[in-house]
């Protein structure tokens, strides 16, 4: 006997999870970025709690979605069995990350300035060539004054902000289709679509993963990602746009004008 | 590319036990089958002076056309090219074919071809299974194939596979290849194992490549069999096209269960619309057994007493004449079990019948016995036409034992070692007709089928004009039955599907059109066509050229519209059938090259002397000289079918016709060689280098 | 302040965060409420799948293994020839013995199909207007729960490995490559293609047994004439249908 899906047996928690980030994001206090001490509040609890939901939940989502086989790559999985564990770990995962998303798209929602700051600026180009040209070894660049995010992650997070859109709206749609007739020609278009959003987070996601956590530069800010708190020092040499705009005076700093 | 071909073709060094994947865009020029062959064989083989097919330097190709596995109808035949062990006096470049399921699934595995070089240091076999290839132990110490015979070999593959009839992967993941199909095998029996010379590649229960003698070729190579699953697709050109030919020419042209038509004797007359038959059934319930995609499966039948399992024409009738002269009945019996076991042990059915056929006429001089020329017990200990002496003369010859020795090595060498060779054959009591080859069809009656023959490496076995011209003609002449068309309308029809000639005189095989330049344009075309679309694209024997056709407007027959048609479906290329003729002209002058690199000369081109000296006449004893046959002839002016037993060849006249034909090729009538501007006109440039070089390109 | 709280200009005097807490927590309730009326006050769901309008009969003691349905089959639906891609397969032993050598395999169009019950999308369904099953190929998801709950060995689903999705006889429904009217009030290839009439085609629904799938076609035309059996001999098939074959 075939056993049944869990996105057929559980489809509600799909449709849960979402509202439930939302309601969860409602209730939810946020607590600003400030300096405290020799250490500055990068990541407040509710930060914490979006990333990690939305992070795992990728992860889980990559791996289990490639084991079954994206429109282009063959399925990893053997038939049968494998194929329907392989399916009910990417549901675990589609409902811890639509709670996480959700969560953190409502908490934005709720503090657009929030939203703004994961935007790039008009520095965007030479922010990021001053950055990594001097992370290569051209001596003849300067750090530049870098805000909470660099303004590379923020080129980055629009691939991510669209390719999590298609994924989640697609998925809605081929979850959708468990329960009710959606039209066969939407379905041709949601799945490579899906398949190709998919492609895009993997792009995006190995990249965060690999100037995140794998870069040596970047371990002060993934400790962060945990704690909350970033170094002071680390603050002023990579973030030094933030702290200016914190209110921080670095009595240290040169003068270099910060984005407003 | 979406025209039929699979994209690659494999090649296996059995020396080094490496596998290489060549390009077989390299390759479609030549259409695939025997072109493809010998194009790999002038590729891959440095010194062409080689003529020791048992040498490891051989090398051997097997694989089918741009048709093979797609909807064109009998149209999956396989085809192996490389020295033959047979042929004498010189193991020439030769070729062989096969039905059943083979070049198919290659294909499905993707390759177009199988090229086996070099010599394995332990017996081997090769394990494909779609792009994965393996070369693995044969010996008892891997998977005990060796030893087994043909059908048990197949079966332990059956099982090594898990082949059940139910699906099964090819792979871990959800979306490798799946398949419900047992592997295709292609093995030898023990006759290859021990190296003879008249060794068969079985495939199957009854396909076999038979003639040339690549059976011993794979002993030679420690090759024990080729096995292939495929679980991929064939993409081809116009898929819509290609399935409305394929329903045009069944419903159209192929015989209707709902509807027959025939002429008043059907088999073996009809061609593309002929019918499958029982009468390898043997009296036991039974049905019929079709190669891959074929829309008659005439091929043989599977009978619940598994008698001559898709065993079929000639290896059924063999024993007949033997049998029913000494025991006074055929039985089904006896020419089943027969079938099985010369499958089994992979022999040439041929080699028995000419053995027999020969020894027979040595023993009635006092010539066989023990202690005597030919030195054997085989007619004291068993009665001759029994099965029990067939089976213990196919069991000699397959071990190499007692009389098996000598006749292990082919009637022509096994006749020079004791001296009989000269006499036998000018008496025809060893009809060798040609290379050593035993006669099949009358080069001093139906004169083409000699003469291509002669002019080839081998019995060509292309039936284009000896199903409607010879056997349609004699057996309605002898049974006294209404002919389909008269001789006028058939050469008529003939003419209009024959381009570029169209010269309606290409049939007449009277005293003087035997001779005539008409003639040369008969076998030029004829060959062409064969090697091209039969040979190379793989359409098969028994169903093509169908030039009458009852089914057909006016009698006539589908080739010249539907050969068009399925390699524009297939491959999408636009050819009308004068340039399939081409390129069949092409592959012929390849393989003219390749003969004379390995010594040929006019000189050699002499039928066997009975063929001058003999009158063709109904011979006791020898299946397939046992009607006097009868062929259109036009004389004072007319059109008609005429008896020509009795008839012998020319010596002077056959020779004047040799010149004649080369003259026609572009070849140098002073010694049959392709001139430069012959080959350089068909983009062989390269051809004609390596004749230069070694002294033997025609003036 | 770390807190937002300001009250926007809604006209309503509800702040945003009294909307977002708002609407998240009707959407729980209701999602959470709906899932306990389904799972306790509903009752199950009555599966009314209309019949097939066509089913395919095969005779095996006819069929001679030329694959030509296969390879038609494939051909027809994918422009590409392929014995695995086939939505009819032939299992052929060359080496066995009839009738049992031989199995033509079918899909049946069951008037219970397990196959389009195990479909969690619908993917696989009964063709409104015809009743034939078949697959709607953008809406698979590649569970093949339905290759596995086909009864029948091998099974009658298919999984086609090259082009990623459920497949099976459509009785030429949806034949992009052929140039003829498919479904029941059509033609099928396979059987256009078979050169003996191995392969008919019946409105009616067949007897569910394998001799109401497996039945004599050689009695109305001329295979006697060639020397075939035109009776069944008192053979039945053994096994040769599936009982005895491991897998599935």
């Amino acid at each position: 006997m075939e056993k049944e899906l869990l996105f057929d047996s559980a489809t509600w928690l799909v449709w849960l999870a979402p509202l439930a980030g939302v309601l969860a994001a409602g209730l939810t206090r946020r607590r600003d970025p400030e300096v405290v001490g020799d250490k500055v509040l990068r990541h407040d609890k509710a930060a914490i709690i979006e990333h990690w939901t939305h992070g795992i939940g990728t992860a889980v989502l990559l791996v289990s979605g490639i084991a079954l086989g994206v429109w282009f790559l063959p399925s990893l999985a053997g038939s049968g069995e494998p194929v329907w564990n392989w399916m009910d770990v990417h549901f675990v995962a589609v409902v811890v990350f639509l709670f996480g998303t959700f969560y953190y798209g409502a908490n934005t929602l709720l503090a657009m300035k929030r939203f703004k700051e994961h935007l790039p600026t008009k520095d965007a180009i030479d922010y990021t060539k001053r950055h990594y040209g001097l992370l290569l070894g051209f001596k003849k660049f300067t750090f530049p004054p870098e805000r909470k995010y660099f303004e590379s992650e923020k080129m980055a997070y629009i691939l991510a902000l669209g390719a999590t859109s298609v994924i989640i709206l697609t998925g809605l749609l081929k979850v959708a289709a468990h329960a009710i007739d959606i039209p066969a020609g939407l379905m041709a278009i949601a799945t490579p679509a899906h398949d190709i959003a998919t492609v895009a987070m993997l792009a995006f996601f190995l990249a965060h993963v690999f100037f995140a956590a794998i870069l040596p530069a970047s371990w002060p800010v993934l400790i962060s990602m945990f704690t909350g708190y970033v170094s002071l020092k680390h603050a002023k040499h990579e973030h030094r746009g933030w702290l200016a705009e914190l209110g921080y005076e670095d009595e240290d700093a040169k003068s270099d004008e910060p984005a407003a | 590319m979406a025209d039929g071909y699979a994209p690659r073709i494999l090649k296996v060094d059995l020396t080094t036990r490496e596998v290489e994947a060549l390009d077989t865009e390299d390759y479609k020029d030549w259409g695939g089958g025997v072109g493809m062959g010998a194009k790999l064989f002038w590729d891959l083989v440095e010194d062409k002076t080689l003529t020791d097919a048992f040498d490891p330097r051989n090398v051997v190709s097997i694989g089918g056309g741009a048709f093979a596995g797609t909807p064109v109808p009998s149209a999956a035949r396989s085809a192996v090219a490389g020295l033959g062990a047979f042929g004498y006096p010189v193991n020439w470049f030769t070729t062989s074919n096969f039905g059943g399921r083979f070049s198919a699934m290659l294909k499905l595995a993707g390759w177009q071809m199988v090229t086996v070089v070099g010599k394995a240091d332990s017996p081997v076999w090769i394990d494909i299974r779609d792009d994965k290839v393996e070369i693995r132990d044969a010996a008892e110490s891997g998977d005990g194939l060796w030893g087994l015979d043909a059908h048990e070999t197949q079966k332990a593959i059956y099982e090594i596979h898990g082949a059940d009839g139910t699906w099964r992967s090819t792979g871990a993941s959800r979306d490798s290849g799946r398949t419900t199909q047992h592997p295709a095998v292609l093995t030898i029996g023990l006759a290859g194992e021990n190296m003879t010379r008249i060794a068969s590649l079985i495939h199957d229960g009854g396909s076999g490549a038979g003639q040339g003698g690549f059976g011993g070729v794979f002993g030679s190579k420690n090759l024990k069999a080729i096995s292939v699953i495929g679980t991929g697709s064939i993409e081809v050109a116009d898929a819509a096209m290609v399935l409305d030919a394929r329903l045009w020419a069944a419903d159209q042209y192929g015989y209707q269960v709902d509807g027959l038509k025939s002429f008043a004797i059907s088999n073996p007359c009809q061609v593309f619309s002929g019918m499958p038959s029982a009468s390898t059934g043997f009296g036991s319930p039974a049905r019929p057994e079709g190669c891959m995609n074929c829309h008659k499966s005439c091929h043989g039948v599977r009978a619940a007493s598994g008698l001559g399992n898709g065993s079929h024409c000639y290896d059924t009738q063999i024993w007949q004449v033997p049998e029913k002269t000494a025991t006074g009945a055929v039985t089904g019996e006896t020419q089943g079990r027969l079938a099985d076991l010369m499958q089994a042990l992979s022999i040439n059915a041929l080699a028995l019948d000419t053995a027999g056929f020969w020894l027979g006429k040595l023993n009635e001089k006092g010539l066989v016995g023990t202690g005597k020329l030919v030195d054997t017990d085989i007619f004291e200990k068993y009665t001759f036409g029994t099965y029990e002496w067939a089976e213990e003369m196919l069991h000699r010859m397959a071990e190499k034992r007692e009389v098996g020795e000598l006749l292990a090595e082919g009637p022509a060498r096994a006749a020079e070692k004791i001296g009989r060779l000269e006499e036998d054959v000018k008496s025809g009591d060893l009809p060798l007709q040609e290379w050593g080859y035993p006669h099949h069809y009358d080069g001093r009656t139906e004169v083409a089928w000699g003469l291509g023959s002669l002019l080839s490496s081998r019995d060509i076995n292309a039936h284009d004009f000896n199903w409607i011209c010879m056997w349609t003609v004699t057996l309605h002449t002898l049974y006294g039955l209404p002919m389909p068309v008269e001789a006028e309308e058939m050469a008529n029809i003939i003419a209009k599907k024959t381009p570029p000639y169209n010269d309606p005189m290409i049939i007449d095989m009277s005293d003087e059109g035997m001779y005539s330049e008409s003639m040369a344009k008969l076998v030029s075309w004829h060959t062409a066509y064969y090697m091209y679309y039969k040979n190379s694209m793989g359409l098969c024997d028994w169903a093509y050229a169908d030039f009458v056709n009852p089914y057909g407007e006016n009698l006539e027959g589908l080739t010249g519209i539907a050969e068009p048609k399925y390699v524009e479906g297939v491959t999408g290329r636009v050819e009308p059938l004068e340039d399939g003729i081409k390129r069949g002209t092409r592959i012929w002058n390849l393989m003219r090259a390749l003969y004379i690199l390995e010594g040929r000369h006019r000189d050699q081109e002499v039928y066997g002397d009975y063929m001058y000296e003999v009158p063709s006449m109904p011979v006791p004893g020898y299946m397939l000289m046992s009607t006097p046959q009868c062929v259109p002839v036009f004389e004072n002016g007319e059109w008609s079918y005429k008896m020509v037993a009795g008839r012998m060849c020319d010596r002077q006249k056959t020779e004047d016709w040799k010149s004649i034909y080369y003259e026609f090729e572009g070849w140098d009538p002073a010694s049959g060689w392709p001139r430069r501007s012959t080959l350089e006109g068909m983009d062989m440039g390269f051809v004609a280098d390596e004749l230069e070089a070694a002294g033997k390109l025609g003036a | 302040m770390a807190d937002i709280e300001k009250k926007e200009a809604t006209g309503s005097g509800v702040s945003r965060r009294e909307f977002i807490t708002g609407v998240g927590g009707v959407g729980v309730g209701a999602v959470l409420g709906g899932a306990l009326l389904k799972g306790i006050l509903l009752p199950d769901e009555v599966y009314a799948i209309p019949a097939s309008e066509g089913y395919l009969l095969v005779d095996t003691k006819k069929c001679a293994t030329c694959a030509s349905c296969m390879l038609a089959c494939s051909t027809a639906h994918y422009g590409k020839a392929s014995l695995s891609l086939s939505r009819i397969q032939v299992m052929n032993d060359p080496l066995g013995l009839y009738p049992n050598d031989v199995a033509q395999n079918q899909c049946r169009q069951c008037p219970y199909p397990a196959c389009v019950d195990a479909c969690p999308t619908g993917a696989n369904h009964a063709d409104p207007e015809t009743g034939v099953r078949m697959v709607d190929e953008a809406k698979c998801i590649g569970c093949e729960r339905c290759v596995q709950a086909c009864p029948f060995t091998p099974s009658r689903m298919q999984w086609n490995h090259e082009d990623k999705h459920a497949q099976k006889c459509d009785l030429c429904k949806d034949t992009p490559y052929w140039n003829e009217e498919g479904g029941p009030e059509g033609k099928q290839i396979c059987m256009q293609v078979c050169p003996h009439n191995a392969i008919s085609f019946t409105k009616d629904v067949p007897v569910q047994t394998d001799a109401g799938y497996d039945v004599n076609l050689r009695k109305d035309d001329a295979w006697g004439q060639f020397g075939f059996s035109t009776e069944d001999d008192g053979m039945t098939l053994s096994g040769a249908q599936g009982a005895t074959y491991g897998g599935h």
